[in-house]
């Protein structure tokens, strides 16, 4: 019966954990969650044409020493947060069945939401760091490559753009409601009140920034700018076009699909 | 007209070193106006018959105040945690619903519906949750406390150390070190004293020890299920604060 007892001794004074946890809560905001916007947002510059999409990469391209920066401000918190996290969620015992208050339900989601963000990441990283590395994939190529994918039907699903559109749910959704643990973990929202008033700022951001996310998805799979309409630059077409093809067919075809 | 009854199911087992023994077994038991779980449990004392007419040994469990003071008679009452000595029939089970009993889970189990929950009281000594004297002899009056003070501290000092919001949180678990919620809202408590104050520094460090108040993960089910309506959120949420402080600025007040 009693699967959740424990020992009485369980407990040392260790300072560790606490730290790794304030680690954890910290690096999830900067630069993780920072980060989070700062991508989303260059990519909504694609909604503008490639040629916009390609200066703004061009833009990151130009940061000086930008492998060591990457890895100390992007790789190395990730990987932190995200193997901590897998960690803590291992320890949860989650209880919505019984207990099917809210708060309860965004505490599982962000256990769930945290681990499929993590799964994302790692095809997305495939997609398009790792084959970048190991075929020598352009960055002009990112804008048709991310075109011709998200725009794969098979069976008449667009599998891919489908991903996409979760990975980037979920991401957001971890990212808004972790604000709102954020602001609970380091007593900034010391009243239950003030943490509800914090759910409602941070839900409605998580909302904006999802369609942010979501309206970049939606274009590079079916060509439709739906809430920003900017300038009438031609939308991708799911091919390729001439001009983009010597630099993006061979090489970069990812060899895998 | 056939004699109202209440049907009970409850989850038993004959000790804490015998889980072969964990079964439900099902008790029907004369309906009485203003009927609780702690009557319905003393029916099935007094005639320890269960539901297809097997006698067996009486189901255990425990109570004392029996006006939710105490918080021995905490169990999970269909499906929830809470008091049992508050949980009426005619509400719980208004049209001869089955009600289910088990014992909590997050503590070991002695025996059917009664478990041992000394790790609450072992948390509240860890945590030092009292006022220090330091000897018998006349030390004057203390220092007087605030109306607001009072006011803050008051709906504290009700906690009864039942466990229902330890048995309700996702992360007080056997994989966990979680000291739970209960123990962190006494700190808040303590620290706000006048004279707890002093070893305010003491309590915070053992709360950023090992299942300190870090491992909240703000599932807010603990202030949903306490019965006496203490402000759980709001002392985590204090003492984190107050555990940030002592992270960032302790080592400069040393
Ligand atoms: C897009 C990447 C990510 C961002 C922006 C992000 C952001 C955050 C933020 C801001 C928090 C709140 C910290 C707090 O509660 O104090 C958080 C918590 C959490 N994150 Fe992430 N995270 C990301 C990826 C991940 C991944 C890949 C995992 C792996 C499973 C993960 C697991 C967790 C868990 C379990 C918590 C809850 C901690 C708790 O409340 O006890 N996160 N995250
Ligand atoms: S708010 Fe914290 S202590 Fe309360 S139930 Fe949730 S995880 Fe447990
Ligand atoms: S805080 Fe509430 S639920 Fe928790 S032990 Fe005290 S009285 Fe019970
Ligand atoms: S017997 Fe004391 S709370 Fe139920």
């Amino acid at each position: 019966m009693s699967e959740g007892a424990r020992a009485l001794t369980a407990w040392t004074p260790d300072r560790r954990a606490f730290l790794l946890r304030k680690l954890h809560s910290l690096t999830g905001v900067v630069p993780v969650g920072a980060f989070l916007v700062e991508h989303l947002w260059t990519n909504a510059t694609a909604l503008g044409g490639q040629a916009q999409f390609d200066e703004a990469v061009l833009g990151i391209q130009r940061i000086p020493m930008l492998p060591l920066v990457e890895t100390l401000f992007i790789f190395a918190p990730l990987t932190f947060h995200a193997v901590y996290g897998v960690w803590l969620s291992r320890q949860a015992k989650p209880n919505v069945a019984h207990y099917t208050y809210s708060r309860n339900w965004a505490y599982l989601l962000q256990r769930i939401t945290g681990v499929l963000t993590f799964l994302f990441i790692l095809v997305h990283l495939w997609d398009y760091r790792i084959q970048k590395w190991l075929y020598g994939m352009t960055t002009e190529s990112f804008y048709p490559e991310l075109a011709r994918h998200l725009s794969d039907v098979r069976y008449g699903i667009p599998w891919y753009g489908i991903l996409y559109l979760v990975g980037v749910a979920s991401a957001v959704f971890h990212f808004a409601n972790g604000l709102v643990g954020f602001c609970a973990s380091w007593g900034i929202t010391t009243t239950r009140r003030a943490q509800s008033r914090a759910t409602v700022l941070f839900g409605v951001f998580g909302f904006v920034l999802f369609l942010l996310g979501a309206n970049t998805v939606l274009y590079f799979a079916t060509g439709t700018r739906l809430y920003i309409p900017m300038g009438d630059t031609p939308a991708p077409s799911c091919a390729p076009d001439p001009s983009t093809r010597s630099s993006s067919t061979s090489p970069t075809r990812s060899p895998v699909r | 007209m056939a004699k109202r009854v209440v049907r009970l199911k409850v989850l038993r087992q004959d000790g804490p070193h015998a889980p072969e023994t964990k079964r439900w077994e099902e008790f029907d038991v004369p309906w009485e106006p203003q009927m609780n779980v702690i009557s319905s449990l003393m029916s099935v004392q007094k005639n320890p018959v269960t539901a297809d007419g097997k006698t067996v040994a009486p189901v255990v469990w425990e109570s004392s105040c029996l006006e939710e003071v105490c918080g021995a008679c905490t169990m999970i009452v269909n499906g929830k945690v809470r008091q049992s000595c508050t949980a009426l029939i005619d509400q719980i089970a208004p049209n001869g619903e089955v009600i289910t009993l088990e014992p909590m889970t997050k503590f070991p189990l002695v025996r059917d519906l009664i478990v041992d929950r000394s790790t609450m009281f072992e948390s509240l000594k860890r945590v030092k949750a009292w006022v220090n004297l330091d000897g018998s002899h006349e030390l004057g009056p203390g220092p007087r406390q605030s109306q607001e003070n009072q006011e803050e501290a008051y709906p504290l000092s009700r906690c009864m150390t039942c466990g229902c919001c330890l048995e309700a949180c996702p992360q007080v678990n056997a994989t966990s070190k979680f000291i739970g919620p209960a123990a962190i809202s006494q700190v808040r408590l303590f620290n706000l004293h006048p004279s707890g104050k002093m070893h305010a520094a003491e309590r915070l460090e053992t709360l950023m020890g090992e299942g300190g108040v870090a491992d909240c993960g703000k599932a807010q089910n603990c202030v949903e299920v306490c019965p006496k309506e203490i402000p759980l959120v709001d002392s985590i949420a204090q003492v984190s604060r107050q555990t940030t402080k002592h992270m960032l600025f302790g080592w400069l007040l040393k």
